[in-house]
């Protein structure tokens, strides 16, 4: 009897993949210089949800916790951290007025996650919840949706799409913020702006009647989550968008393998938006999704098929980590191969509470 | 301008290395010498605030090894305001960042910052300017979702709703690829839009025959699917679902399944049955919504499993 390929996990070499990504980096990672707190954080993440945080020695910690506060910027309309340090103007930490070394809202969420991922003790000392929120608080814009840094006018400035809405509803139950804290942002607005980014078919967009896509509906709906605004409200054809973005060929569809966009190697997987290819990071975004909105709809998803897309077609077999798309030729990058993962991890566990 | 025509002997460029004022090595990113130079340059400028034409052939290099640098953009913005330069030249500039770097996503918000400079400083400018980059942008993608969501901008910005150019466009867009589901949006966009007072009748009428056309084209497309329903299923329309029930037919011909099974029945597309059982169960006729969502469970979309089960199943309980 021949064994059927079970396919399989390949912890050792994810592992190393994350352990490289701490230490030295080709050239090629200069153009992600500006997010090197997010390599950090997919990194430890990462590991974390491999169990195998404790590959990370005390000194090595202690050191990293060192290098996060590095980044953390006192200003005069709030505080929060910057994304590298190659933002650092070698300026006073604190610093009278604007300037081009703002604290980011996602810099600010990340460093915070890995603060907590590393069980930071000094966190309470070290920050002000109250300030950091004051940042979070000037980043909101009129339609009550948020831009990523502030301008020398002390302005929020940049795109303002459903990530930072995310971002900074995180920060606010990370700091655990709550109604009557002295800057807290207005959920009022927040939750008319995430409800007006609804799409016909269900799905969210970065703006009112943008294209729904399944990275956004993401953050629309961990957003109402966040602020406890998901009760009260109909979430079928959400739902309906997210599942049928599992894609699928079958003898009743496969003329659709036709389309350019369409790829039998992406069976199992999921795309972000309708006739696009699939990608490991949707896997995620759609499945945390249905998740959030209920226990029971995640259930919704064929495991088998996805694990079996992940670990057969995205996952790297040589370098570890995960590739973004079915691609044999593809290198695995940080933020997919955590993708990878954390969707793994969620399958492993919904298949332990089935079985128990 | 190349950074070479400029004087930098005056200015000290900062340190880049990965080691940070702690000397801990973080991520160690080997940066390479042209990188650690423009980057030492730049941070030199920004603390000083300098905003000169030096500046801003830096920014134009920062950008192209950068492109997701998060304070360049106001920066190069702050530049362009005090030495008053020209916009439209500027324009001109991010139009070939934009065409060298398909996924350089935050040039669009910057357009959008400049053309609303423009329009404070003189009054008036010309949204059929931004036609030929975004032409040739979704020519190369015809699905980037940050050129269809400037279109957008650019038609609330413009009110260019009613404009035959932009239903031009998207019936072209259509018909090159009537899978483009950035398209089928932005066409729900252009006539379904909270401003477009004017929704009527005919229009409906008009959008559910064009997409019944597309959908026959190719039955098993989501895309035409997903906008149908969406007309379908907005309550300020005030459709019957129930109406579409023959036009579903003709891609299923499910009544012979269901009345005995013996007839290997011809589905064209999977969709209809969704739609049908929906139908269905509104006419009160559950046991015929039970047997569909059976059959795509079992037979016709099995990889949706247990959302079809979840969906009979709360047929049976009610």
């Amino acid at each position: 009897m021949t064994m059927s390929a079970m396919p399989e996990l390949l912890l050792e070499k994810h592992v190393r993949y994350f352990h490289r990504l701490l230490g030295i980096l080709p050239s090629q990672f200069q153009s992600a210089d500006s997010n090197k707190l997010v390599i950090i954080y997919f990194a430890l993440n990462g590991l974390d949800i491999l169990n195998k945080l404790d590959t990370v020695k005390i000194p090595e910690r202690e050191l990293l916790i060192k290098r996060i506060y590095e980044n953390y910027l006192v200003l005069p309309g709030g505080e929060g951290f910057r994304g590298s340090e190659t933002y650092n103007l070698g300026e006073n930490k604190s610093s009278s007025s604007y300037n081009y070394d703002p604290p980011n809202l996602a810099a600010t969420f990340i460093a915070l996650s890995i603060l907590f991922i590393l069980k930071d003790s000094s966190i309470v000392q070290r920050l002000d919840r109250d300030k950091i929120m004051k940042y979070v608080q000037r980043c909101q814009i009129q339609d009550g949706s948020f831009k990523p840094i502030l301008n020398l006018d002390g302005k929020p400035f940049g795109d303002s799409d459903l990530r930072y809405s995310m971002i900074a509803a995180t920060i606010r139950k990370f700091l655990k913020y709550d109604k009557g804290d002295n800057n807290d942002i207005d959920l009022k607005l927040l939750e008319a702006s995430i409800i007006s980014r609804k799409s016909y078919d269900g799905g969210f967009g970065s703006e009112v009647f943008t294209e729904s896509h399944g990275g956004l509906t993401y953050c629309g709906i961990s957003t109402l989550k966040l602020i406890n605004r998901i009760e009260g409200k109909s979430w079928d054809k959400t739902i309906d968008f997210l599942i049928h973005r599992q894609i699928s060929f079958t003898e009743y569809n496969k003329k659709e393998l036709e389309y350019e966009f369409n790829d039998i190697d992406d069976i199992g997987g999921f795309n972000g938006r309708l006739n696009k290819y699939g990608d490991t990071c949707y896997a995620f975004w759609c499945l945390g999704s249905l998740k959030i909105l209920s226990d029971e709809f995640v259930k919704f998803v064929d495991f088998t098929e996805l694990e079996k897309y992940l670990l057969n077609k995205t996952q790297n077999k040589i370098m570890g980590g995960f590739n973004k798309t079915s691609d044999e030729d593809e290198i695995p990058d940080p933020f997919h191969s955590f993708m990878g993962i954390i969707t793994l991890s969620i399958i492993n566990d919904e298949k332990s509470r089935n079985d128990g | 301008m190349e950074m070479d025509d400029f004087s930098w002997d005056d200015i000290e460029p900062c340190e880049i290395s990965s080691a940070g004022t702690s000397g801990v090595e973080i991520c160690n990113i080997q940066y390479s010498d042209e990188y650690k130079l423009v980057m030492g340059y730049l941070i030199k400028l920004m603390s000083l605030k300098e905003y000169s034409e030096r500046a801003l052939i830096l920014t134009d290099q920062v950008i192209k090894l950068v492109p997701a640098h998060y304070t360049i953009w106001q920066y190069r913005f702050d530049i362009i305001k005090f030495l008053k330069k020209d916009i439209l030249k500027e324009l001109e500039w991010c139009e070939r960042v934009a065409l060298e770097n398909q996924k350089n996503y935050q040039i669009w918000h910057y357009r959008q910052l400049l053309i609303e400079l423009y329009i404070n400083n003189n009054g008036k400018f010309k949204p059929e300017f931004e036609y030929p980059l975004i032409d040739t942008m979704i020519g190369e993608d015809n699905k980037n979702y940050h050129v269809w969501a400037y279109r957008k901008w650019l038609v609330e910005k413009f009110n260019l709703y009613a404009d035959q150019r932009e239903i031009f466009f998207i019936n072209e867009m259509l018909t090159k690829d009537i899978r483009n589901n950035s398209a089928w949006n932005h066409r729900f966009f252009i006539f379904f839009n909270n401003n477009n007072k004017e929704i009527t009748k005919n229009l409906i009428k008009q959008e559910i025959e064009f997409t019944k056309n597309a959908i026959d084209l190719a039955p098993q497309n989501p895309s035409p699917w997903n906008y149908l329903l969406g007309i379908y299923e907005n309550e300020k329309f005030n459709l019957n679902l129930k109406d579409l029930e023959p036009f579903l037919l003709k891609y299923s011909n499910i009544e012979e399944e269901l009345n005995d099974g013996k007839i290997e029945p011809l589905i064209i597309s999977t969709f209809s049955l969704e739609i049908l059982a929906k139908i269905y169960q509104l006419n009160n006729l559950s046991e015929k919504s039970i047997k569909i969502y059976n059959l795509l469970a079992d037979k016709y979309d099995p990889i949706r499993k247990n959302y079809w089960h979840y969906k009979r199943d709360n047929l049976i309980s009610i």
